[in-house]
């Protein structure tokens, strides 16, 4: 790599033709013009301002600097649409809510979502509190307190566990590498925000009021059922009917789950529901309709 | 299967064809044009939003007014990147 503030002394010292054109295609990026040798040697005829600090000489491009520049200034647009919206996305309702789990819940979930033929009730627990104006509102209760609460606890570490069995399964076939990890990431992703994109927009459509991490929430309880039903057909490799079998249970037990969770939230049992008798068959159609093929579509993609 | 990527640029396409849909042309003779669902065809349901037809008139509406700048850029985007890049 060529020292450029060595060649622009030498063009002052031979002050030849021979030199100047010599010099002048070594340095066929540089400045054409004659500059003294002190002057930043790294301008186009376009005078792009530069930093003169000592490590200039690092790009002796010109494009190089100037992509440098714009992609800084490209990252603190981003990061300034950032911090404008991430208020509206993120703290707009508490999410830290949805994290506040326990172990016996944690547990008492998984063997819901599993085998949900023995859960008495259903409906979530209200617990008044206060809000900003101290009057005392219902409000749902945390997952801590009661079973049938979302959470998203169990939603983020089905989707981590995921990642890291698919990658332990394909290692075990041999067909690993670590590129894998970002394609599994991506892919499972990609399904799960076509999942919350569909329950978001039918929920508008049918005119129910849903919460978005709510809905998020409903929509990554599946992986538990595929994590499951990927460990069957791995570790336990007999007959097909078998896998079949087991998975058609396991899938059919993850809709009776979501069809009785989800029931409250589409058909609620209070009084002051105004919903007409159509819209309660719609509804109830639609719940069906997500609960059993919808889910079953998803997972078979995942397994 | 499909990933980010594909999932983006068919969003992008369902997007620009909602984008697309002429309103006097094609939705105000199917009947679901955004003036034409509100005012008529009441009598047998309560007015508002709460008919499936009408939210989705409405979605269909918004999407479309709301998105069709940014849908612009978006789709200049995607084709320089395309050409570009290919």
């Amino acid at each position: 790599m060529y020292n450029p503030y060595s060649n622009a002394g030498d063009a002052h010292q031979v002050n030849g033709h021979h030199a100047q054109q010599q010099q002048q295609q070594q340095q066929s990026q540089q400045q054409p013009f004659q500059q003294v040798p002190t002057h930043n040697p790294q301008f186009q005829a376009g005078g792009n301002p530069q930093l003169n600090v000592p490590f200039n000489n690092v790009f002796s491009d010109p494009r190089a600097t100037m992509g440098l520049q714009f992609s800084q200034s490209a990252i603190n647009a981003g990061q300034q649409y950032m911090q404008n919206n991430f208020s509206t996305i993120m703290h707009g309702q508490n999410i830290k809510t949805y994290f506040k789990v326990s172990n016996s819940y944690v547990w008492h979930k998984l063997y819901l979502i599993l085998l949900p033929y023995r859960n008495k009730t259903w409906a979530r627990v209200y617990r008044t509190s206060t809000d900003q104006n101290n009057n005392s509102i219902d409000v749902f209760a945390p997952p801590l307190e009661d079973v049938n609460a979302p959470d998203l606890y169990i939603p983020v570490m089905g989707y981590v566990t995921y990642i890291l069995l698919w990658a332990i399964f394909s290692g075990i076939k041999g067909s690993f590498h670590p590129e894998l990890l970002g394609y599994t990431a991506t892919r499972i992703l990609a399904l799960g925000v076509l999942d919350v994109l569909f329950l978001k927009i039918a929920l508008y459509t049918l005119s129910v009021e849903s919460k978005f991490w709510d809905v998020v929430a409903y929509s990554g309880y599946k992986f538990v059922s595929v994590l499951v039903i990927m460990l069957f057909k791995n570790i336990f490799q007999g007959s097909k009917v078998v896998y079949y079998l087991f998975s058609v249970g396991v899938l059919f037990s993850l809709g009776f789950f979501l069809m009785r969770s989800l029931r409250y939230v589409l058909l609620p049992s209070g009084g002051n529901s105004v919903v007409s008798h159509g819209q309660k068959k719609m509804r109830t159609n639609f719940l069906f309709l997500y609960s059993f093929p919808i889910q079953l579509f998803l997972a078979w993609l995942m397994i | 299967m499909f990933g980010l990527g594909t999932l983006f640029y068919s969003c992008l396409f369902v997007v620009n064809a909602i984008a697309v849909l002429s309103e006097d042309r094609f939705l105000n003779r199917i009947g679901w044009g955004s003036s034409g669902a509100v005012a008529t065809g009441f009598e047998f349901q309560q007015p508002g939003d709460t008919n499936v037809k009408s939210r989705l008139v409405n979605l269909i509406s918004a999407t479309r007014t709301l998105l069709r700048i940014p849908l612009i850029a978006i789709n200049m985007v995607v084709i320089v990147y395309e050409l570009v890049l290919g």
